[in-house]
């Protein structure tokens, strides 16, 4: 091998291999090579290639060396040689080719051309997508640690500020957009880029939004976000940057908004070395709030509030004279127009600015949002300007986002003392975790500013320290119930048993008073969102304190009392049937005869069911993909379903077999009723139309024309041919079926309508969608013919978007929500028109149905009975729910005195003429008197365990029962003295009587009847044993004495009520003493008389007061007629409720728990039964 | 030729290490998210596309999708046994465009998106065939062109020609003016670069180096 012979040899096999490359040289000789090749090419190598006519160069070189000399690893001289080998050798090339070759890259290039050719030919930008991206991970950094990765966070903020330009974005704008000249881009949000513009028309600078792409795509997000930019400029205010139009230029959403030049109060606080002086903060976020609150007004929530949005201006002077600049909102609505329709998006999620986010928001809980969320941003915002840092800071997303939910905020005043108390107090309050504890209002928060900058006292207390420790275990509970819904739950449940354990070894003592704590303020909160009717928040408060074993907390002791199952009894209601197909059930009807009930369910299946006991009948599988309507045939014989397909299939209804079916909708179907007799049906669909057919021929009928949007919901009228559609549009329409025409339009919604509903006379029609109202219509007394106006009558606002409604033969409405709570409405038999503008605003009953959507409603023809379908795949048969509170009053014979021998199952009732009355409470019925002739009653004491009931009459008398005999034991009489309190000691069997006019109270021996002693207590009211039976209390003139019976001295008379005592109770373990006046308080002592507490919150004369059995709450009867429950833990009223009287005299708690006797105005008596619905 | 199969491990759709999803989780490299994010924005973006959804529905999606990964990487274990890193994503990336789908179909159905259903256990099966190949064909794309970069062109050229295109090496020795044994290395030193890249870009390390 030398250099000449492998040069020269280059040459000639080189160059005509060449040539004829194309015509398939290498292949020629490959096949004479390969053969040998394959016969063993490295061992017989020269033997293989000598059969060739031109002999190479010396031996081939191994595959080894080969692979050597490829990959440059072979000694110069070496690769000097196998290259000239090389250069001649075919079956060398052969092998070379091979080794330089790898198949399974091979096979990726070819899966990755298959890829490309299938590719767009234009493929997508994702600059921008990709750079929002990237935030992500700028938020996972600290970034107050990393100033380079707050710098860089900044440049993506949606700033209308000039000077912050992002030189990241490599899709260069366009240097005109419209009418816009662009000047330079400003920055890019979760909105859009975000240009600085020059308005040619108008020659004014402008930031000019441009929203993604995706607001585009979307027909339903570009009309909201042209309504919400509507909206966004009806807003007129100094402290808000103002939106000049919105518009849509070369497919392209924009929105033009006022150009500030800033500096952010972002950029100003980070120049600023010390924390902006208190007064100077509390007048910047007072300035915030009016904004907030005018935006508010209009139906606004910003959603973003945070330094970055909020820009000094200098040039407008005025606001406040003492405001060196005027703070202006900006971006207001922006991050929802950015969001999708359904939910929390991420966008909205993870990329609005965790550390001024209010915890409802970062949960996620969208339904929740609302002014207070704005009011925690404001208060965030309040707290930097303070302190200099924000509320919550994380090392990581995830780990801000769970201090979000779960960690109270450092105190303002351990960053700086000059925070003034009211101050620190005004910012906490507005970062409450629980919303309803906020500031309800901006105005509220602008108010108490406006107060501390006065100089007056602020609504917003400070905080005891103790409050603070047990705030901080509530959330932990609070959170867990919060998280259960939320992804973080697995990353945040280990953070909270550390945290929770944490706090065991710190303070074991506490635990119970910090449990007890936590109950309250559920329990309180749960009796306040009740109130505005948030059933679904009711109902996971109520979920909280209800032991579980297996869940993380079951050693926590059972702390419900009377209050927690009063709520429960509320938002809960019996169930007669249940049937569980298993997935989302759209929508129910039922047969004609009542009898049988069929269902549309998401997983494509028909079910049938006796529609009274819903016993499955019968499933029929269906090629729907998911059944969206169902209805009968008039004759009963038949079933339409209407699905995802597109297609509308008939079934006999007896056979189950498919009759017909025909694709009545390109898109989705998803109603269909029948008219004519059947001989017609209707159908709707993801279409703006109706389309009417022959139910004969299955010929189209015609095309009801007049919605915009697609059509949700049509129902058909039960005494006329006409048909109510509800649609996308935000419009209910009334169509005239004979005519084919429309009648009237609907309009009064603010967003789509989801269903609707005709009463039973066809009169009025009800709707209801996602802006959660539910309205009802009704034309003129000409009837829907009419063509004058149709007017709105009534409205009501839900708590959530309202998804079904059905009408009851007993003049109630219902309405199912999306988060699954019925609501009824009594409107009255006749519907009279009088009492309907109330009728709406608030729901006679609400309670939980389904964990999910309630998605369809049917109302059975035994009244009070109705079905609900939900989206937890279950259909439940409810009655129409029974008061907690009954009432009854037979004559007009005064009740005086009732009580509970034993549980909740006998009630005694002592009534003037007839005496003792023994009632099963439950049934309201009587079961049996005692009585004695011609005794007009006036008290009554019931000896529990003993089976004796006493009662003592107007004339002296006293007589004693056994009431499990019946019989009478004793009989006598004292003097003619009116009886107005008789109690039996619990232990040591004596009687208290206090009569009126008397200046003492008797003890007597029930045995005997013998007056044992007479106890000095002038003007006295009520006397109450302790349970040991050794100390009698009674109040004398505002006073409360305590007497030791054994010695018969006044052990105690405690002072502090400054007007007259109307009740005593002492607590079941006789560790308090309660007393109840008219100087609208009621007070706690301890069994020596010294005052222990006053509980608060009594508008006006309390009258009665009862200790529930189990000592933990304390219940108040009121002269307003509230009934008022107390947390004896605490000290705190749980809950209010009304006891149906103008007021409340008397109570008696029954020994379980659950119910409660009420005497009030009128001397009548009412109960309250709290049943037992699988609560424990 | 036994020694040929060596680079069988190749034969195998490529893996991604578990330490990549370790890193990840810090959740504080927000250089190595980049990373990640550039290396998988544009396959869930194309995965989005083929599986027929519309352009700015695609961005949507893929933008939930990843971040949906940022926010479940903290909490997903990696198990082997439950599945490959790849078919995790793939998982999810069907998973949300099925859910794109069913998105206001009807006012509130799938009202349970967002944080509420999802679960960052997350089996990660077989997912369908079309992410795998997409998968494949995008990380080949990334790794072809970090690659060429480091390449001079003639060297590239000559690869390009023989690999990529099928040219005989003689050929393109001629055409490039070099001697047949330079295209063959040339051909040889690319291909080993690419395929060490492609076992790069599928391995961890990939997502926490800056690329060049």
């Amino acid at each position: 091998m030398n250099s000449d012979s492998a040069g020269g040899s280059t040459v000639f096999p080189a160059a005509g291999c060449t040539d004829s490359l194309a015509a398939g040289c290498t292949d020629s000789l490959a096949a004479g090579c390969t053969d040998s090749l394959a016969a063993g090419c490295t061992d017989s190598l020269a033997a293989g290639c000598a059969s060739m006519a031109e002999p190479p160069s010396g031996a081939c070189p191994s595959n080894a060396t080969l692979r050597g000399l490829l990959a440059g690893e072979l000694p110069p001289d070496e690769e000097q040689a196998a290259s000239r080998h090389l250069e001649a050798c075919p079956v060398c090339e052969r092998m070379a080719l091979q080794i330089s070759d790898d198949n399974p890259t091979r096979a990726l290039l070819d899966e990755h051309r298959r890829a490309v050719a299938r590719a767009d030919a234009a493929p997508s930008q994702l600059d921008e997508l990709r750079e929002r991206l990237h935030v992500l991970g700028w938020f996972s950094e600290s970034a107050a640690h990393s100033p380079a990765a707050a710098s860089a966070k900044t440049s993506f903020d949606d700033g209308t500020q000039a000077g912050v330009v992002t030189g990241s974005s490599d899709a260069r704008p366009a240097p005109t957009f419209g009418k816009f000249e662009i000047v330079q881009p400003v920055g890019s949000g979760a909105f859009g880029m975000v240009y600085l513009a020059r308005d040619r028309v108008l020659n004014r600078q402008v930031a000019l939004k441009l929203a993604r792409t995706s607001v585009l795509a979307d027909p339903d997000l570009k009309s909201r976000f042209m309504r919400e930019a509507e909206a966004l400029a009806r807003l007129s205010h100094p402290g808000i940057v103002p939106v000049f139009e919105a518009g849509e230029h070369d497919g392209t959403c924009y929105l033009a908004v006022g150009f500030c030049s800033g500096p952010t109060l972002e950029q100003w606080l980070r120049e600023k070395v010390d924390p902006v002086e208190p007064r100077l903060a509390a007048r910047i976020a007072l300035a915030l709030a009016e904004a907030v609150e005018h935006a508010h007004q209009h139906g606004i929530l910003h959603r973003d509030i945070k330094p970055s949005n909020i820009l000094f201006d200098g040039a407008d002077a005025g606001l406040a004279a003492d405001l060196p600049f005027i703070p202006k909102l900006t971006d207001f609505g922006l991050a929802k127009m950015a969001e999708q329709p359904s939910g929390a998006t991420i966008s909205g999620m993870v990329l609005g600015t965790l550390q001024y986010m209010a915890t409802e928001q970062a949960a996620g809980l969208t339904e929740r949002i609302g002014p207070p969320t704005d009011v925690y941003s404001l208060g965030a915002v309040l707290y930097e300007l303070l302190t200099g840092q924000p509320p919550i800071r994380g090392a990581t997303a995830i780990d801000t986002l769970r201090r979000v939910l779960v960690d109270e905020p450092p105190h303002p005043q351990q960053f700086s003392r000059r925070i003034p108390d009211d101050l620190a107090a005004i910012v906490m309050r507005c970062l409450d975790k629980s919303p309803t504890r906020r500031y309800l209002a901006a105005a509220d928060l602008a108010a108490d500013l406006a107060r501390f900058l006065e100089g007056k006292p602020t609504l917003a207390r400070p905080l005891s320290m103790t409050e603070r420790a047990t705030r901080w275990v509530r959330r932990n509970q609070a959170v867990s119930a919060v998280l259960a819904l939320t992804t973080v739950v697995v990353a945040l449940g280990v953070g909270l048993v550390a945290y929770d354990q944490r706090l065991k070894r710190m303070n074991v003592v506490h635990e119970r008073q910090r449990a007890e704590s936590a109950y309250r303020d559920d329990i309180y909160t749960a009796g306040q969102v009740y109130a505005a009717g948030d059933v679904v928040q009711t109902v996971e408060l109520l979920q909280r304190q209800r032991p579980a074993p297996g869940r993380p907390d079951s050693g926590r002791p059972d702390l419900r009392s009377f209050e927690w199952h009063y709520l429960w009894a509320l938002t809960t209601r019996d169930t007669f049937a249940l049937a569980h197909p298993g997935k989302d059930v759209y929508q129910l009807c039922l047969s004609p005869d009542s009898r049988q009930l069929a269902a549309a369910s998401a997983d494509g299946c028909l079910y049938l069911y006796d529609a009274r006991t819903l016993a499955s009948q019968r499933v029929i599988k269906t090629a729907h993909v998911e059944i969206n309507g169902v209805a009968y045939f008039p004759d009963g014989h038949r079933i339409a379903t209407a699905g995802d397909d597109g297609f509308v299939r008939i079934w006999d209804a007896v056979h189950h077999g498919l009759l017909r079916e025909w694709r009545a909708h390109n898109v989705r179907a998803y109603g269909v009723v029948f008219y004519d007799g059947g001989r017609k049906l209707a159908t709707c669909g993801d279409e703006p139309v109706i389309r009417l057919w022959d139910a004969q021929t299955l010929a189209a009928d015609g095309v009801l024309e007049g919605h915009t949007g697609p059509v949700e919901s049509i129902v058909h009228s039960p005494v006329e041919e006409l048909l109510a559609s509800a649609s996308k549009d935000h419009d209910a329409i009334v169509w005239d079926l004979n005519a084919k025409n429309l009648l009237h339009r609907l309009h009064g919604h603010d967003d789509k309508l989801s269903c609707l509903a005709f009463s039973p006379d066809g009169k009025w029609l009800a709707t209801g969608g996602n802006d959660r109202a539910v309205s009802l219509w009704r034309p003129s007394s000409l009837g829907w013919a009419d063509r004058a106006e149709v007017r709105k009558r009534s409205a009501g606002q839900l708590h959530d978007p309202v998804q079904s409604l059905a009408f009851t033969h007993d003049g109630r409405l219902l309405a199912g929500d999306r988060a699954g709570a019925i609501r009824a409405f009594y409107l009255g038999e006749q519907f009279p028109d009088s009492a309907l503008e109330k009728s709406l605003h608030s729901a006679e009953e609400q309670w939980l149905a389904h964990n999910g959507r309630a998605w369809s409603l049917v109302t059975l023809k035994q009244p009070g009975r109705f079905l609900s379908a939900g989206g937890d795949g279950e259909i439940r048969a409810w009655r129409q729910g029974k008061d907690l509170i009954s009432k009854w009053q037979t004559d007009r014979d005064a009740h005086y005195a009732a009580d509970y021998p034993r549980d909740g199952t006998q009630l005694f009732v002592l009534r003037e003429r007839a005496g003792i009355e023994v009632y099963d409470p439950d049934a309201s019925t009587r079961r049996f008197t005692l009585q004695e002739p011609d005794i007009h009653w006036d008290s009554l004491a019931v000896l529990k365990g003993r089976e004796q009931v006493a009662a003592a009459s107007k004339t002296g008398d006293i007589v004693i029962w056994n009431w499990r005999t019946r019989n009478r034991l004793f009989r006598w009489k004292h003097g003619d003295a009116t009886f107005q309190r008789l109690i039996y000691s619990p232990a040591a069997r004596l009687l208290a009587a206090i009569a009126y006019q008397r200046e003492d109270v008797l003890i007597i021996d029930p045995d005997t009847g013998r007056e044992v002693a007479a106890l000095a207590a002038p003007s006295c009211t009520d006397c109450a044993f302790s349970p040991d039976g050794q100390r009698l209390a009674v109040d004398t003139m505002n006073r409360l004495a305590i007497y030791d019976l054994k010695t018969q001295r006044q052990i105690a008379l405690a002072a502090g009520h400054t007007n007259n005592i109307n009740a005593i109770a002492y607590s079941p373990g006789g560790e308090l003493i309660a007393t109840v006046s008219n100087d609208r308080t009621a007070r706690l002592w301890t069994p020596d008389g010294k005052p222990a507490s006053e509980l608060i919150g009594h508008p006006t004369e309390v009258l009665a007061v009862t200790f529930t059995a189990d000592g933990r709450s304390l219940i108040t009867g009121g002269n307003d007629g509230r009934i008022r429950v107390f947390h004896v833990a605490t000290r705190r009223e749980l809950l209010s409720f009304p006891s149906g009287f103008r007021m409340a005299r008397r109570l008696w708690a029954s020994p379980d728990n659950r119910h409660l006797a009420v005497i009030g105005d009128n001397w009548e008596v009412a109960h309250v039964s709290l049943p037992r619905r699988g609560e424990d | 030729m036994a020694e040929e199969s060596t680079s069988g491990s190749l034969s195998e759709p490529p893996a991604t290490r578990i330490t990549l999803l370790a890193r990840l989780r810090k959740a504080s490299d927000a250089e190595a998210w980049r990373t990640f994010v550039d290396l998988y924005l544009p396959l869930v973006f194309q995965y989005c596309r083929k599986r027929g959804l519309q352009d700015a529905d695609s961005r949507d999606v893929s933008q939930q999708v990843l971040a949906n990964v940022h926010r479940a990487i903290e909490t997903f274990v990696y198990d082997p046994e439950k599945g490959k890193f790849r078919n995790w994503l793939g998982t999810i990336a069907a998973r949300e465009i099925t859910r794109h789908e069913h998105r206001d179909r009807r006012p509130g159905k799938g009202g349970g998106d967002g944080l509420g259903d999802w679960v960052a256990g997350q089996e990660s099966g077989e997912v369908d065939a079309a992410w795998q190949e997409q998968f494949n064909a995008h990380i080949f794309g990334v790794a072809l062109a970090r690659v060429k970069a480091e390449f001079d062109e003639a060297t590239w050229n000559a690869f390009d020609a023989t690999w990529l295109r099928d040219v005989k090496p003689r050929q393109a020795a001629q055409a490039l003016g070099k001697p047949a044994a330079w295209v063959y290395k040339a051909r040889f030193r690319v291909l080993a670069r690419l395929k060490s890249e492609i076992e790069y870009l599928t391995s961890d390390a990939a997502i926490f180096h800056r690329p060049s």
